[in-house]
């Protein structure tokens, strides 16, 4: 067998089956089909969480290669950043498979570093965010005066407060949100459905074999 | 420049640390002194409501816990309360978690819910299995046969074990009577639309961040029966179902920090008309 027929032709025709069964099981109701479609996003699961391990794995490789260079440089802050994150890479994988990932110790790791860390960084991107509106919303020009416009009644919109003596912003906030924004939107959403059915036509007629990598010889 | 050139440049221009210290201020003084604004409720909220409430006992609600730590300030205010709802209702859930952390924020929820007290048991009445990786086929895969696809729950029990799974069948979708998705990301509630709205006509409903909501809307209320805006849809559902929690507490703080931003984005306005004016 050549290596263009395991390269190419092969995954090529595995895509083709693959979508073609994926696809009419979209629209057919036939058991051993739906059973078979079935059987095929399983697969898909199981292969996202082997290539998520192997993520882990790129992560250990790229942090070595990484401290071992940034040592023979002297930048001993980013040795100290990797060797933080392989340090916590390890940890919760050794406590994760010998203790079990509902464990106690699990648990309390996740509940005493991951959420105070997670909440704080969240939480901490109101100020950014308060900051980017005083200083970026400006009424520069008609656009820009009707974006001012709309982010003030908006934000009022979202506060009981107004909108419990002034009714009718939430009415106005609605009307933007379902009406305005959401015409916008579709028509979004319509053009990326539209790509979306031509580049799988496309991926299934073997048109488009970036996912192969590489070039064809 | 003029005066007001030099006042407009002084608002368009006041220290980080003013506003910064300004919205710690506020939302630090309404928190120890709460001023209790009325929750005025939008048709979203009450369309989730609805679609809660009309469901029975023994019905099937299924749930993905799809949100993370950095933004259960407001989601999970908004569960406990739509799961307490549910579950004065007698309705089952089965609850999986599209996003790697959810899986171990489900027991500080089920704290705050307390199935117990609804009487719910385990494995009968409420079931969690856990993360799913894979996106929009791993959706696919569990309404089209979840026992398919997941053999263990989140405590490493068989499913075989779990009477709740026996009632799931194939296709999955058929035994289920409501679909929920929590998420901070407008992707997944897309795919789960695709998924569980489109192809199997289910009842959907979703609770995202506020600033997720525009890219739900095409789909709303035709595919999504109703949406939670976030920490004040939260706030709304609390104050509907008579569940007061965590959300309407929290609904002063949020109206207050946006009070701030207001003012400064205003402020912020004015100055830059006024120094505006002073070059004309």
């Amino acid at each position: 067998m050549s290596q263009r027929t395991i390269r190419r032709q092969i995954p090529l025709a595995l895509t083709f089956i693959v979508g073609i069964i994926i696809t009419a099981n979209w629209f057919i109701d036939l058991t051993p089909l739906n059973d078979l479609g079935n059987t095929i996003t399983n697969f898909n699961t199981v292969m996202v969480a082997f290539m998520m391990g192997f993520a882990g794995v790129n992560i250990l490789m790229i942090h070595t290669r990484r401290i071992q260079k940034n040592m023979s440089q002297g930048n001993m802050l980013d040795v100290f950043f990797s060797v933080l994150l392989l340090g916590a890479l390890i940890i919760w994988t050794a406590v994760g498979i010998f203790m079990g990932r509902s464990s106690d110790t699990y648990q309390w790791m996740y509940t005493n570093f991951n959420l105070p860390l997670s909440s704080t960084a969240y939480a901490a991107t109101l100020f950014y965010l308060a900051s980017a509106t005083y200083r970026v919303i400006r009424a520069r020009s008609t656009e820009t005066t009707i974006l001012v416009v709309v982010s003030i009644v908006v934000i009022m919109g979202n506060m009981p407060m107004f909108v419990t003596y002034i009714p009718a912003l939430m009415t106005v906030k609605n009307w933007l949100a379902e009406v305005v924004v959401t015409a916008a939107y579709r028509a979004i959403t319509i053009g990326v459905g539209l790509g979306g059915i031509l580049m799988g036509v496309r991926t299934l007629l073997a048109m488009e074999t970036g996912f192969l990598g590489g070039t064809e010889d | 420049m003029g005066e007001n050139g030099g006042i407009g440049k002084t608002l368009m221009n006041l220290p980080t640390w003013l506003y910064f210290g300004l919205i710690i201020l506020a939302m630090g003084y309404i928190t120890l002194y709460p001023l209790g604004f009325p929750i005025p409720i939008s048709d979203q909220t009450r369309y989730v409501y609805a679609a809660v409430d009309e469901l029975q006992p023994g019905d099937i609600f299924f749930v993905d816990m799809g949100y993370e730590s950095g933004t259960i300030a407001f989601m999970e205010p908004g569960m406990v309360a739509i799961f307490r709802h549910a579950m004065t209702n007698g309705v089952k859930l089965v609850i999986v978690s599209s996003a790697v952390e959810s899986p171990m924020l489900v027991g500080r929820l089920m704290d705050k819910v307390k199935p117990e007290s609804f009487g719910y048991v385990y494995g009968t009445d409420w079931v969690h299995l856990g993360y799913f990786a894979g996106g929009e086929p791993a959706y696919a895969s569990l309404l089209g046969d979840i026992n398919g696809l997941v053999t263990e729950d989140y405590q490493q029990t068989p499913t075989s074990q779990l009477p709740l799974m026996a009632e799931l069948g194939a296709p999955t979708a058929d035994k289920i009577d409501l679909v929920g998705i929590w998420t901070a990301g407008g992707d997944v509630v897309e795919g789960w639309i695709r998924q569980a709205a489109v192809k199997y006509d289910l009842t959907f409903i979703t609770e995202v961040n506020e600033m997720m909501v525009p890219t739900i809307l095409p789909y709303y209320p035709i595919n999504c029966d109703g949406i939670i805006n976030g920490g004040i849809g939260a706030a709304e559902y609390e104050n509907l179902s008579g569940f007061a929690g965590e959300a309407i507490k929290l609904s002063d703080m949020m109206t207050m920090g946006g009070l701030v931003v207001l003012v400064f984005l205003i402020l912020g306005n004015i100055g830059f008309l006024m120094t505006k004016g002073g070059k004309s």
